[in-house]
């Protein structure tokens, strides 16, 4: 499975304008209502919210992948959002997080999910990749940088 | 150097909230971790490498500790895994 599969191009946001944990999650989910993939917009932020209460999704190294599971969707979707002056999430090792995957699965998607978070953590750990991230200018560019790295990893 | 095998029970497989949870085990001791599934080998003080391992439910890892701490650091890691990670309740 590819990232490009799950993550459109205009589910990028290149400058996260939120500062709050709820409400930088909610930023991230708006490409899936604008797109009508996902409707019930509180009901999803209430499942992430969730989530986030049993434990932080900011794995580290300024990384972040707020996800949850939804009955509106019959399969996982993804949305991308940079922030330029990171994130207080809670994380793991208390840095600000830069790079936020939100992931939203079905309900009935154990293996999917787990290769999905598995690919999104190929890509992030590389470094280049993530200087790649910083640098794009916009939207586009993040996009072309994602399905680059991506189409490389089998 | 400690070892500590074990199946994952979990039916999520090592999944985002377990990983973390033995991330931040592992990062409260100074011994290295390492943890091993089909012979790849990763970083078990990062979550981002330990959810590279895609370590699905029946997968068998193996945890390599090594340093100063290493015999309370395995205690410890044993103790998380008997209690939730390894017992499917991690979710």
């Amino acid at each position: 499975m590819k990232i490009t599969e799950i993550l459109d191009a205009d589910s990028i946001i290149a400058d996260l304008k939120a500062e709050g944990k709820r409400d930088v999650i909610s930023e991230l989910a708006e490409p899936l209502v604008k797109s009508g993939k996902v409707r019930d917009k509180n009901k999803l932020l209430d499942a992430l919210m969730e989530r986030e209460r049993l434990g932080s999704t900011g794995i580290g190294e300024n990384v972040a992948i707020p996800h949850a599971k939804s009955n509106e969707i019959e399969t996982i979707v993804a949305t991308f959002g940079r922030s330029n002056s990171g994130i207080n999430f809670d994380s793991l090792d208390q840095k600000p997080v830069y790079f936020i995957f939100l992931l939203i699965a079905p309900e009935k998607s154990a293996g999917i999910h787990l290769k999905t978070l598995a690919r999104i953590s190929k890509l992030l750990k590389n470094p280049l990749f993530r200087q790649d991230l910083m640098k794009a200018k916009n939207e586009k560019e993040i996009y072309e940088a994602i399905s680059r790295e991506d189409s490389k990893l089998i | 150097m400690e070892t500590i095998a074990v199946i994952i029970k979990d039916e999520l497989g090592l999944h985002a909230k377990p990983a973390f949870r033995l991330a931040q085990l592992a990062n409260s001791f100074k011994s290295e971790l390492l943890i091993e599934n089909n012979e790849r080998k990763v970083n078990g003080k990062s979550v981002l490498e330990i959810l590279t391992l895609s370590a699905n439910k029946g997968s068998e890892i193996k945890l390599v500790i090594t340093g100063e701490d290493e015999k309370n650091a395995a205690d410890g890691l044993k103790k998380l895994l008997n209690d939730s990670l390894g017992e499917g309740n991690g979710k």
